[in-house]
């Protein structure tokens, strides 16, 4: 059974149809890149998956639950962790903080003992203090542990938030855009760190990109979306070569 | 004056003071503190002394909720009274004092809980407006309900007494002793998952739920703890005069509450201190303006912002780096 399950998943916004009759399978421990032009319906398909949209029709299936209707919280429960397209920190924490924050869900503490601070709560912090320590580590981050975010350089950011979504350690880990306005340098850092994490921590990647150099080093499969609509779907090689994807990308012309 | 450069274990860097020399401080402060309200001071400074101790713990309150969850409230005087009425209801009817302030704190608590759930809808001026009524309603119905709060002529205040009645002086003590309790328990709470989710709430709640925090929970929790805090307040604070009616619970003082953090420092436990410290104090000391005395802490009030628009806590911050990097 596939990780995530997407059947004819459509929603609309006003009289634009955003998506139309959507359907994905995204097996367990791949690496899938979702491309298309801008205004495909990429970045809507991840609202729709983690529940920030609530799609007109279709169903989405997580880890064999239906998560159609599921508030974005209970999404992240189930194990979906996500970056977003325009850079989503705790802008006043740090680097640490934000990650801090990543691990929620990992930890217990309620109100009351939180005040107490006793032995429990000092424990559960300096494990989480670990693994986020751990993904600073692995990410080349130290440095920034203690800068507040806001006045971090925008590829850091790109990195602190791809930690922040790693320290949920979940199942499926959706990137949107995560080299965007990267140099090149960092793209192929980028690429490795990406394979890398997929591969050390068994996570299954869906992610959006435009650097379509950087599309075939990274994934295993491509599926294409153009106006809300699925046009391709397969091997890189072979859905970057077809002739309705160039079509959609650069013009009839070409 | 710094922390070891050298932390030896995460848990280290988790301890309360950065050093010994922060908490030889702190201890010395406290101890001097005591000392003062106890044997040296004048009637009048411990009043004013005692005030303080309850206004930082108000307004602690409110700088969770606004300062650090980022929800607004124009209502928090409105839980002062709901904590005063509540104790002193209980307290007249023969409950212990400090089962009847609990009680107040938790009452205010569950009333902060029912206001904070428009803020899932609602946020910024809009909340403001409802957190408003809030104050609006609270204050009319005590007024009204005559049989319960005695209405606009409000109730009168039985003496404090633990076993044996309490001197303004120890009561004064026990006022600080349970703002250091808070002081301390609030700082815990912010440094705390629930502090970073609130903070997380505040600075992007689409990422904060992508996280996992559940704003329905946190939202109504930011709510209710900060005013089960406020409300804690308010049931210590009707033991200063020996009545209370509604006119000391009014919109004017939710403002002050948001004036005090304002001017401190938001989303600082620090800042709330200063900041109810110095207005309280200001209140009380300079009576000598009379007529003109709104005038004059306008005045100061206005220097302040313009000068440290991170409120006294900024100040603060900028003294402590300078004798860090000293002699430099």
């Amino acid at each position: 059974m596939a990780l995530l399950e997407i059947q004819d998943l459509s929603i609309a916004f006003g009289g634009v149809q955003a998506l139309a009759d959507v359907s994905m399978a995204i097996e367990e421990r791949q690496i899938v890149a979702l491309i298309g032009p801008n205004g495909a319906g990429k970045s809507t398909l991840f609202n729709c998956v983690t529940g920030i949209y609530r799609a007109d029709r279709g169903t989405i299936r997580f880890g064999g639950e239906d998560v159609t209707k599921e508030k974005p919280h209970r999404v992240a429960r189930l194990g979906v962790a996500r970056t977003f397209q325009n850079i989503e920190l705790f802008d006043a924490m740090t680097a640490l903080d934000n990650i801090l924050a990543g691990r929620h869900l990992h930890m217990r503490t309620g109100p009351l003992a939180a005040m107490a601070f006793g032995r429990a709560v000092v424990r559960e912090e300096v494990a989480a203090r670990r693994k986020v320590e751990e993904l600073l580590d692995r990410l080349d981050l130290q440095f920034a542990r203690d800068v507040h975010v806001m006045h971090l350089p925008y590829g850091v950011k790109k990195k602190v938030e791809l930690a922040r979504a790693l320290a949920l350690e979940p199942r499926l880990l959706l990137l949107d855009e995560p080299s965007a306005g990267m140099t090149s340098e960092e793209k192929e850092e980028m690429v490795f760190v990406v394979r890398d994490l997929a591969r050390d921590l068994s996570i299954t990647v869906l992610l959006v990109e435009h650097d379509l150099a950087m599309v075939r080093d990274i994934s295993e499969r491509v599926i294409v979306l153009d106006h809300g609509k699925k046009i391709a779907d397969g091997a890189p090689e072979d859905v970057t070569t077809d002739v309705a994807v160039v079509r959609a990308y650069v013009g009839d012309e070409a | 004056m710094r922390r070891p450069d050298l932390v030896r274990d995460y848990a280290e860097d988790l301890s309360l003071f950065e050093d010994r020399r922060w908490m030889a401080l702190a201890a010395f402060g406290l101890v001097g503190l005591v000392v003062f309200v106890a044997a040296l001071a004048p009637d009048y400074a411990v009043y004013v002394t005692t005030r303080v101790a309850l206004y930082v713990i108000a307004a602690i309150g409110l700088n969770l909720l606004m300062g650090y969850a980022g929800q607004i409230s124009l209502g928090h005087a409105a839980f002062l009274a709901i904590g005063a009425y509540t104790h002193t209801i209980l307290y007249t009817k023969g409950a212990p004092l400090l089962v009847g302030v609990l009680v107040g704190a938790i009452v205010a608590g569950a009333f902060g809980f029912l206001v904070g759930i428009p803020s899932l809808r609602l946020e910024g001026p809009y909340l403001a407006i409802s957190t408003l009524g809030f104050q609006v309603a609270v204050d009319q119905l005590l007024g009204r309900w005559e049989a319960l709060t005695g209405g606009r002529m409000g109730l009168p205040v039985p003496a404090p007494e633990i076993f044996v009645e309490l001197s303004p002086r120890v009561y004064a003590l026990l006022c600080i002793a349970i703002a250091a309790l808070v002081i301390v328990a609030t700082y815990n709470l912010t440094r705390s998952r629930i502090g970073r989710a609130f903070v997380a709430i505040r600075d992007n709640e689409t990422a904060a739920e992508a996280m996992g925090v559940d704003l329905v929970i946190y939202k109504t929790m930011a709510f209710a703890i900060s005013a089960a805090i406020t409300g804690l307040a308010g049931a210590l604070l009707v033991h200063l005069s020996d009545s209370i009616n509604p006119s000391n619970f009014t919109l004017l003082d939710s403002i002050e509450l948001l004036v005090m953090i304002m001017v401190g420092g938001l989303a600082s436990i620090l800042g709330s201190v200063l900041g109810a410290t110095l207005l309280v104090t200001l209140n009380h000391t300079l009576t000598a303006f009379r007529d003109y005395q709104a005038v004059a802490i306008g005045t100061i009030l206005i220097l302040v912002i313009l000068f440290e628009p991170m409120g006294l806590r900024g100040r603060w911050l900028r003294i402590k780096t300078y004798f860090k990097a000293w002699p430099f």
